[in-house]
Parts: structure tokens; C-alpha cells; sequence
């Protein structure tokens, strides 16, 4: 499996244990549309109602971009400095 | 094993750091004034363990306390966990044991008996950190203070009052009298989960209970402030809604509900429950004021006053939500309640028609007078922001604070940078005899390009003309909720290294 298809399985585990509730007998509001990590009050928050304004952080591992994002050459260039 | 991979909110900036800190003789730009001689305190939220319900309210995060500490030009900082009941629990179990926002029914098995019998045993004293008859404390509305060392942060538990404070819940917002060094005090659902009782209590300025009232809320709802006068006491009760058959269903501890009307209650200080006086308004957002005064016979409220629910994460049940016209944001408004009137109502005005944060400072040293500047946050959409280097947040971050003029009518502003995010302003008078409004205003600024976080200060009278200094972190701090300014050495901090 290469690095790319090992991260992206990674985050399709993480964006789908994030469309149920964690804990059985305790239901979220039913979501209509797909979640989605929103900003509000100045940090990020997962809206189950999937109607906020996605937040994207910006583009390089530092600041939080999923890995799955960055090509080989990007990763690579980073860690050679 | 303490896994944060599942929660999609804990990334990049907002990755929990979950250490503890010190850094002596911080880096600066600019030059720290000579005359800022004390130490700033708050308090963070941030997740030791992950929280057991993607969805949780970042208030439900663990108490981070920091202090900047200055002398003669010089910083230090120190940053500690509040070691709650709570905290040590999970730290015991090494996971999250308790479950959602203010609803114990959701908590781990091994702890659900006692914590529904005992909901103040959750408290995380995340909300805010003051100092009153010599000590330091922690709060959150949900539980008893914690008082914490000043010199270390070492947590040495919650402050009971000799036994006089019976209420269960304490707020994060007491209101220190500068007149009389009264600290006036207060807990809603005082006698348990979802109950209406308030306990409101007048502490002296040697941390002793002198007057406690107990008073009944119109419905049981979020009462995160009050702000007093010389002469009154000023209750909001607005907006959100809970109950015990909520909880046990499973729910987060509030609601909103755009259908309730706003209550303020008025009670003069000194008085008893059937001195209270409930006037009634269509439906406000007030999690904040910023002060109040008593004119004759009328009170007046100056407040960020908002017509919508703010918190994502306390959403309303289907029917409740807020109309799609509804306005957001919060205003500067002032509220004149006149005590001479038969009916309930009251009139509203507002001062400026400038979107604003949740936040509300004044110079403290004029809580409860008539005070002529007010402090805040917002976001002007106008400002630049740099995208690539810290994510598509153009128009969603606060990056600016505001001074303004409730004497004239005159807004003042400051602006962090384009990739900074600015957390409460807390005011600094130069000296302690100074005129209203000189000093500096100083907050946190989160880098969300340099991951870092700086403490901004700027003259408070001329914010356009920027910081005079930052404070530089070489690590991202939480998300403050809110901080102090204590002058001097109060609290015999010692001479030399940081804590």
C-alpha cells in the first residue's frame, strides 16, 4: 500500500466514525447531509447538520493539512530542509 | 491509549498541545512598558483526553490556567492544568470518564451514579480565573471555584467559604465592587440538574459570606453574567432552554430557543427575594454585559447584546431555531429598566450599529459606575487575510479589537495582523489613580500561520496606531475563554524566576 492510499484510508475511517454517535443509546441529531468541521467563535467544530461553511486549513503539514493532500513531491521537498 | 485521530476538530492550530509550560524571559517585539507591573491569568479549554461525543461543546474541554507575569520590561510565563476532581479522575482512568456538556447521564458507567447525584463534580474550572480575599480561583458555572497558588498554579481545591456558600454551582462572572471590595456572587441551578433556583450571595473583601438570597429563575436557562450597580443587581435569563427529561434523553445540556422571551430581574442589593423584579422582552442573546449603573430611579445595562443563537454546538430542537432573518452578531446596547413603572417592560437601544463579538471589558476599576468606555472584539471582513498561509477563514476570525465611546459616540480600533485571531481584550490602567481609559489594552492572538501565540499590547487610547509590543509563545496556546489583570504584586508573587 503506498503512503497516499495508507493516509486517505485513514481519513475515510476518521470521516466515517464521525458521522455516527461514539456512545450507543444516545443519538446526535440525525444528519441530513454529511457532516462537516465548521468554524465559529474562532476554532474549528463539527456541525452535524453538515450546512456550515467548511473550514480548510492551509496547505502544509504544520498547519494541519491531511497529508493525503500533499503530493510526493511536496512531502519530500519538505523534509529534505 | 490517548488517540485524538477521530476528532476532525482537532487539527493543525487546534491540535491539542496537552502540555504544561514555563518559559522565562519570553522573546518580545517592541518594548514592554515599564509601568505594566503585574500578571495576566486565564484560562484555556483544551482536551487532555479526547472528548467521548464528536459533537461535544469546546466549553466541556479541561482548565488550562497561564499567567504572564511582568516586571521592569520583563515576561515570564507559566501555564498548569486546574487538577479537578474531574481531572484526576481521567487522569486515573487515562480516558475521558464524562460525557457530555453539563450532562452527567452521558458519563462513563463507572462514575454515572454519583455524578448525576453530584453534577458539580464535573466541573473543569475552564471559564475564568479572578483573585478576591487574597486568593486566586478558577470557574466554571457548573461547580464550586478551585483555588489555585498563585505563585505555582498548583490547584488546592475547591473553595468551600467556611461552609457559608450552599449553592452547588458558582458563575464565572462574580462582580468585584471597587467601592466596597464586595465581591457579589451567584450559582443558577444552585440545588441540582435543571433546577430554577438561583442562590445569589455578597462576599467581603476578606473572602467572607455576609448575605446570601435564594431566588426562583422564570425557566430554567443559562445565566453566564450579571452585572451590578451601586444600588442593583442585574439578572439575564435569555434564549436557551434545558431540562431533566433533555438530559436523561441524552442530550447536550442546553438548547436553544428562539420562541423565549428575555427576563432581566433587578434586585437591590441588600434586599430579599421579594425585592426581585422580573421585566420581560422579546428574545436576546446576552451572555455578557459590559456594566450597569443606577440613575435615579431607573437601572441601566450596557451589554453585547445579540438576537441569535451563537453556539453551534448548543443547537436549537427542531421548531426552536432561529428565524433565517434573524441577526447575527452581537451590538452595543443599552437597556434602561425603569424601576418607577407599573409593567414589565423595558426600552432598548442600540449604540452602534457595528457587529461585535460575545466579549464585554471596561476599565474594572468602574464596575458599577457610570463608566464611559467599553471594550471588545470583531471582525472586520474588510481587513486582508492571508488564506494560503492560514486556511479559508477570511471574514470568520476575529481580528480586531474595539474601543467605544459610550459618552459620545466615537469607535476605535485594532488590528492583530492577517493571519491572527484575537481572543478577549482585558484592560490595563497605567496607574491605579489614572483617568478612565489610560492604559493598555492586552489580549491573546493566536498565529494561525506561525503556530504560535503572542499576547498583544496596545494603548488603549490609540489602538489604530497598533501594538506597542507582543509577547511571542513558541507553542500554540488553547482557546482562552477569559483572563484578568492583577496589579501589583497582590498576591506576593515572588521576586525572580517564574513559577
Amino acid at each position: 500500500m503506498s503512503r497516499r492510499a495508507f493516509v486517505e484510508g485513514g481519513l475515510a475511517i476518521i470521516g466515517a466514525t464521525t458521522l455516527v454517535p461514539r456512545r450507543p443509546g444516545f443519538a446526535a441529531p440525525a444528519p441530513a447531509l454529511p457532516p462537516v468541521v465548521g468554524f465559529g467563535m474562532d476554532r474549528p467544530f463539527l456541525d452535524l447538520t453538515g450546512l456550515a461553511q467548511p473550514y480548510i486549513p492551509p496547505v502544509g503539514m504544520r498547519s494541519g493539512q491531511p497529508l493525503a493532500t500533499l503530493s510526493d513531491d511536496v512531502l519530500l521537498s519538505g523534509l529534505r530542509l | 491509549m490517548v488517540d485524538f485521530s477521530k476528532d476532525p476538530t482537532a487539527r493543525g492550530f487546534f491540535a491539542p498541545d496537552r502540555f504544561e509550560a514555563r518559559v522565562y524571559d519570553c522573546e518580545v517585539t517592541g518594548e514592554i512598558p515599564k509601568d505594566l507591573n503585574g500578571a495576566f491569568v486565564r484560562v484555556a479549554t483544551e482536551w487532555f483526553y479526547p472528548a467521548r461525543y464528536a459533537h461535544d461543546s469546546i466549553f466541556n474541554a479541561d482548565g488550562l490556567v497561564g499567567q504572564f507575569r511582568f516586571r521592569n520590561g520583563i515576561v515570564d510565563f507559566a501555564e498548569r492544568w486546574v487538577h479537578t476532581t474531574r481531572w484526576r479522575n481521567d487522569q486515573a482512568a487515562h480516558r475521558q470518564l464524562y460525557g457530555l456538556y453539563r450532562n452527567p447521564f452521558t458519563d462513563d458507567p463507572s462514575i454515572r451514579e454519583e455524578t448525576i447525584e453530584k453534577p458539580y463534580l464535573r466541573t473543569l474550572a475552564n471559564t475564568n480565573v479572578l483573585t478576591h480575599g487574597g486568593k486566586l480561583f478558577a470557574m466554571k458555572e457548573d461547580g464550586p471555584p478551585y483555588e489555585l497558588d498563585p505563585q505555582t498554579l498548583d490547584t488546592r481545591g475547591p473553595m468551600t467559604f467556611g461552609g457559608k456558600y450552599a449553592s452547588q454551582t458558582f458563575s464565572a462572572h462574580p462582580k468585584i465592587d471597587p467601592v466596597s471590595g464586595e465581591m457579589i456572587c451567584y450559582g443558577y441551578e444552585a440545588t441540582g440538574l435543571a433546577s430554577n433556583a438561583i442562590f445569589l450571595y455578597t462576599v467581603d473583601r476578606a473572602g467572607q459570606v455576609t448575605s446570601e438570597v435564594r431566588l426562583t429563575a422564570p425557566y430554567v436557562s443559562m445565566i453566564h453574567d450579571i452585572a451590578i450597580t451601586q444600588k442593583h443587581i442585574v439578572i439575564p435569563v435569555f434564549g436557551y432552554e434545558t431540562s431533566l427529561a433533555r438530559l436523561k434523553a441524552g442530550k447536550i445540556h442546553w438548547a436553544w430557543n428562539a420562541k423565549l422571551p428575555t427576563y432581566i430581574g433587578i434586585l437591590p442589593r441588600g434586599g430579599s427575594a421579594r425585592d426581585l423584579r422580573w421585566f420581560k422582552g422579546p428574545l436576546r442573546e446576552m451572555v455578557h454585559t459590559f456594566n450597569a449603573r443606577t440613575e435615579g430611579n431607573k437601572v441601566i445595562l450596557e451589554a453585547p447584546v445579540g438576537e441569535s443563537n451563537p453556539f453551534p454546538f448548543f443547537p436549537a430542537d427542531p421548531g426552536n431555531e432561529d428565524p433565517p432573518n434573524a441577526q447575527r452578531g452581537w451590538r452595543v446596547r443599552r437597556l434602561v429598566f425603569d424601576l418607577g413603572s407599573k409593567d414589565d417592560g423595558y426600552s432598548e437601544e442600540i449604540l452602534y450599529s457595528q457587529p461585535i463579538g460575545a466579549f464585554g471589558r471596561i476599565d474594572d476599576r468602574y464596575i458599577s459606575l457610570d463608566n464611559r468606555y467599553v471594550f471588545t472584539q470583531f471582525t472586520d471582513p474588510a481587513r486582508p487575510f492571508d488564506e494560503a498561509r492560514a486556511g479559508n477563514l477570511k471574514g470568520r476570525v476575529t481580528n480586531c479589537y474595539a474601543r467605544f465611546d459610550l459618552h459620545g459616540h466615537a469607535m476605535s480600533s485594532y488590528f492583530a495582523g492577517d493571519t491572527h485571531s484575537l481572543g478577549e481584550p482585558v484592560f490595563v490602567p497605567r496607574t491605579i489613580h489614572g483617568a478612565e481609559g489610560d492604559g493598555y489594552l492586552i489580549g491573546i492572538a493566536n498565529n494561525l500561520a506561525e503556530m504560535r501565540s503572542e499576547l498583544i499590547i496596545a494603548d488603549a487610547m490609540k489602538l489604530e496606531a497598533g501594538d506597542i509590543a507582543r509577547v511571542i509563545l513558541p507553542f500554540r496556546l488553547g482557546s482562552q475563554v477569559h483572563g484578568n489583570w492583577l496589579a501589583g504584586d497582590p498576591l506576593s508573587f515572588p521576586a525572580g524566576q517564574s513559577a
